[in-house]
């Protein structure tokens, strides 16, 4: 079944005059509870892509499914909606609230979703029972990334995006966060769609999707995905 | 340089509601002194260039019939530098109103010449009359034409040989049941020596003018003069005590206090604000200093870029407002002044005051920029380009309190956490509303006093009807008088005396109080003071002028006969300041009991009385009262004006914090958006923060506003009228309204921005 699918979607941007296409009348499908990987480089138009699948920007032309729904038909009220309820969120830069410590800052989570897990199982699945009640300015970048994993999952929302999740990192830490990520993907069985210019973390996903200058260049199953510890890094 | 120059304007488009926050606050705060300053500041440079070209008198003596040898001895004594004679007489010009009209012959004119408006200059030897500015235009007469003078049974035409100002009638009421100046039933006029004298029978001198050294010593020349003129002395009065010429003086020095304390309580919230915004707008720019820095810019560049920043809109704003104000809020209020008081000369000034006004809010703003960007200038390139990371989470004390602190939701440990985390912002923003408050509780305040006082004094003090002014009655009439009215009467005497205390001699009021009780003496908790039949009462402020206390002597001269009499009780009292005495005790002490005034009922058969010839004028409670509340008139626009800068203070400071709380936050705010929050749960998070800041902030602001109204109103309080702080449920409610209303307002306008989030902003990294 499709989780997402991305029907003869363009987005385009007016800057000034000038009119530029981030993303040009691409296609592409992601199965259920698989973890896909959008690589290319800077400026390719992979964060656009992630964009519009989590709702946060609308296309200019094309349809957008997501879980059945065209979410490109939403209005800004059920985007809203439909991000709290089936999106969960890893940033580059963790974006945790800065004045909360770690259990508060998974735990607002939890209050968004439909039927939530318990925060501090998900501090302690990501590694952090012991900094539960440490604050962000405390944390080191990884264990800022995994409890921000922690707050992505513990919405329980079907679908997890993540923006350069190891972007941030040294490649140690990267490699732990995404072993970390892997794994709960599994357990918790998400759909997980990572976007990177890593080509390593793609050896990693079952789905990959290479994206240049807004056009989908490749798109392929990987049939034998790696363990992250498998990866050379 | 020159791209810094374009940076800077750059930056000052990009953060235009802190700059332009900045820019009012320096407008608003230097147009209101400043425009306030040129109505005092003006009132009294234009009062002494007129007291100096008049030659105002520096000492008045008033008596019956002076000898030329008594005018001798004074010019002799050593303080005095000349004197001159006048004579006075109350007459009446047959006109609609019956005008009263008080007639001056001047011997000399070297001493309070009259200054003249049209026609010709007085000489008391041309005959004619000459009318004061203010009647002439009430009644719309011109020169050479003609009014009719009566007094008693005699009758003259006059004609008008000049319009003019009196200098020693700047305030004229005519009567001391009158409020504020009527020129219709109460005026001036200078006449030549024949009209006088044929329309009074003959010329008696009854005061003189007096020019003094400056170093007189006036308690030692009341002495010296009473010695003098002995018989024919009747009182003596300084500037101070002359009231044609206190009232005005008391008038600047209420409108310099109101607008000084005013003022310095707005400047101080504005100058408060303007470095808040200064360091944080620098502060903002942390990264760009870097990048500055590490392109290869001077430290003294980077340093004088953003010092502009402060110096530019400071310059801006304060300039504009001290160039705005003599067109705009000077000329405003000193129209409204000009109703009150007959001079001839009204400019607005500024002093020097305002200019180093300037100077300092320029200098706080330069300062400020400077000092925030010095700090940073001073660190390595490779510091300032990372981010502060300014905003870290924090254990609370009151986290300790787990009972409270697990059942209170995310947003409020957020908002709490943040607050005391930025407390100077926090501080700042209660300060905002506290001070809006405070400003606005002064403002309705003092209008709330002044009418509780009128209503006090003309309702409670005086329950009369009406107050008939009495000259010269006879016991005869007296008595028929009291068989008319069946005992629904009180006669008062009010007047001036001498008094001389152990350290001091002051002329003040004196009333002399028959039974009755339509006068009863109240003081400020509104209990009744009963005369006492072996002492006298006396007024806090003229206790405290003659440096007296309860029980001590001191001696009241009138006419030739002084009294030694006991203080028996001092009482704090709206108005008047004076001494009061029952007439029984008067007269036992051998006093003559001349009653000025009959206070009486709603009576039918008032109207026998107002018809006899002792009957000078009368007054109507209600009519009194109005007149009272009238002069509020001259503060009201003061006190609208206040109002607005209060409320644009409080709109200026909440709504410049809520926005840079704002934009501080707007990461986070993105990210929650992100994550699936409403647009009405953001606003719940912002007005969370608000929430906290005016509940804070009219907590403080409430005892703030009320010891603030009771400093104030002591400082508006003169010499004559004093004031108690008094601010009606109603003007309270308001005052908490508009506080409140305008924070909840500025909030509504800052959380309206979360609509424009822009979510992208989130998966970007810090810049």
């Amino acid at each position: 079944m499709n989780a997402i699918e991305f029907i003869n979607v363009t987005k385009e941007y007016e800057i000034g005059n000038n009119s530029i296409k981030a993303v040009d009348n691409i296609s592409f499908s992601i199965e259920a509870g698989e973890i896909t990987v959008i690589l290319g480089p800077s400026g390719s138009g992979k964060s656009t892509t992630l964009n519009l699948i989590g709702g946060m920007d609308r296309v200019s032309n094309g349809t957008v499914k997501v879980l059945g729904s065209t979410i490109s038909d939403f209005s800004d009220r059920k985007l809203t909606e439909y991000r709290r309820k089936n999106i969960g969120f890893v940033f580059q830069f963790y974006n945790l609230i800065p004045n909360l410590n770690a259990y508060e800052n998974v735990d607002l989570s939890r209050k968004l979703g439909k039927n939530p897990l318990d925060a501090k199982e998900m501090i302690k699945a990501v590694g952090l029972e012991n900094r539960m009640k440490h604050f962000p300015a405390e944390m080191s970048g990884g264990e800022l990334q995994r409890l921000s994993i922690a707050r992505a999952l513990c919405k329980n929302s079907d679908i997890l995006l993540c923006d350069e999740p190891t972007g941030a990192l040294d490649s140690n830490t990267g490699q732990m966060v995404l072993e970390v990520l892997q794994e709960m993907a599994k357990e918790y069985n998400k759909t997980v769609i990572i976007v990177t210019h890593n080509a390593n973390i793609a050896k990693c996903a079952s789905n990959v999707i290479r994206i240049k200058d807004g056009t989908i260049q490749e798109n392929f199953i990987n049939e034998n995905p790696l363990s992250v510890s498998e990866v050379i890094w | 340089m020159n791209r810094l120059f374009k940076k800077m304007f750059v930056d000052i488009w990009k953060l235009k509601a802190q700059f332009i926050s900045i820019f009012l606050m320096c407008f608003v705060g230097i147009l209101i002194y400043t425009g306030i300053e040129g109505v005092w500041n003006g009132m009294q440079n234009q009062i002494q260039k007129y007291y100096i070209e008049s030659n105002l008198a520096d000492f008045w003596i008033n008596g019956i019939d002076f000898s030329e040898s008594q005018v001798s001895e004074i010019l002799n004594l050593e303080d005095v530098i000349n004197v001159e004679k006048v004579a006075i007489v109350n007459a009446n010009i047959e006109n609609d109103f019956d005008t009263e009209v008080r007639l001056i012959v001047k011997e000399s004119n070297e001493i309070s010449k009259p200054y003249k408006v049209d026609g010709e200059k007085y000489i008391n030897s041309k005959t004619g009359i000459w009318l004061s500015s203010s009647y002439a235009k009430t009644l719309n007469i011109n020169v050479n034409d003609k009014v009719t003078l009566r007094y008693g049974d005699s009758i003259i035409k006059a004609s008008v040989l000049g319009i003019v100002y009196g200098p020693e009638y700047v305030s004229y009421i005519g009567s001391s049941s009158s409020i504020m100046p009527n020129p219709s039933k109460f005026t001036y006029a200078y006449v030549s020596k024949d009209i006088l004298e044929a329309l009074s029978g003959s010329l008696k001198y009854n005061q003189m003018g007096l020019t003094l050294k400056e170093s007189c010593d006036k308690s030692k020349l009341k002495t010296e003069i009473r010695n003098v003129c002995k018989s024919n002395y009747i009182g003596s009065f300084d500037r101070t005590e002359y009231a044609g010429v206190s009232n005005y003086i008391n008038k600047v020095e209420q409108i310099k206090k109101m607008s000084i304390m005013f003022s310095a309580v707005f400047l101080l919230l504005a100058l408060l604000t303007i470095q808040t915004t200064m360091k944080r707008i620098v502060n903002k720019q942390r990264t760009q200093i870097g990048i500055l820095k590490a392109l290869g810019f001077y430290s003294w560049q980077i340093e004088l870029h953003y010092s502009l920043y402060g110096l530019i809109i400071s310059s801006l704003g304060a300039v504009a407002g001290y160039f705005t104000a003599p067109y705009t809020v000077t000329p405003q209020l000193l129209n409204l002044q000009k109703e009150f008081y007959d001079v001839p000369f009204w400019k607005g000034e500024t002093s020097k005051i305002s200019i180093i006004l300037i100077m300092a809010m320029i200098s706080v703003c330069t300062f400020t920029a400077h000092k925030a960007c010095k700090k940073v200038v001073k660190e390595l390139p490779v510091y300032s380009l990372r981010d502060e990371n300014s905003r870290y989470g924090k254990k609370l004390f009151i986290e300790n309190f787990n009972v409270f602190w697990n059942n209170i939701s995310f947003e409020w440990k957020w908002t709490l956490r943040d607050v005391f985390q930025n407390k100077s912002r926090t501080i700042i923003g209660v300060i905002g509303v506290l001070g809006s408050l405070t400003l606005l509780m002064a403002s309705f305040g003092i209008q709330d006093s002044v009418k509780k006082v009128n209503q006090n004094i003309y309702g409670n003090q005086y329950s009369y009807y009406k107050k008939i002014g009495i000259s010269n009655i006879s016991d005869e009439e007296k008595g028929n008088a009291e068989s008319i009215l069946q005992g629904d009467f009180q006669w008062i005497s009010e007047g001036n005396a001498e008094v001389r205390s152990k350290s001091r001699v002051k002329t003040c009021a004196m009333n002399i109080i028959d039974n009755g009780y339509y006068f009863t003496i109240t003081n400020l908790n509104g209990s009744v003071i009963s005369l006492p039949n072996d002492g006298i009462v006396i007024s806090e402020t003229l206790a405290k002028e003659l440096g007296v206390s309860e029980n001590e002597e001191i001696k009241i001269y009138e006419l030739s006969k002084n009294y030694v009499v006991r203080i028996d009780k001092i009482i704090s009292i709206n108005t008047p300041q004076a001494i009061f005495i029952a007439s029984a005790y008067w007269e036992k002490i051998g006093g003559v009991f001349m009653p000025t005034s009959l206070l009486v009922g709603n009576n039918s058969n008032i109207v026998d009385i107002e018809n006899e010839n002792y009957s000078k004028d009368v007054h109507l409670l209600d009519f009194q009262l109005k007149e009272a509340d009238d002069v509020l008139r001259s503060i009201k626009a003061i006190i609208f004006m206040l109002i607005a800068a209060a409320v644009l203070l409080s709109v200026v400071i909440l709504y410049n914090l809520g926005l840079l709380s704002y934009t501080e936050r707007s990461r986070e705010y993105a990210t929650l958006r992100v994550l699936g929050f409403y647009n009405s749960e953001l606003k719940s998070l912002i007005f969370k923060d608000s929430v906290f800041t005016i509940i804070i902030g009219l907590m403080f602001g409430i005892p703030c506003g009320v010891q603030f109204l009771k400093i104030y109103v002591g400082a508006v309080s003169t010499s004559t009228i004093n004031y108690f702080a008094y601010l009606s449920v109603v003007s309270f409610a308001i005052a908490l309204t508009i506080t409140i209303g305008c924070s909840l307002a500025v909030c509504y306008l800052v959380s309206r921005k979360v609509k424009s989030i822009d979510m992208v902003e989130a998966l970007k990294s810090i810049e």
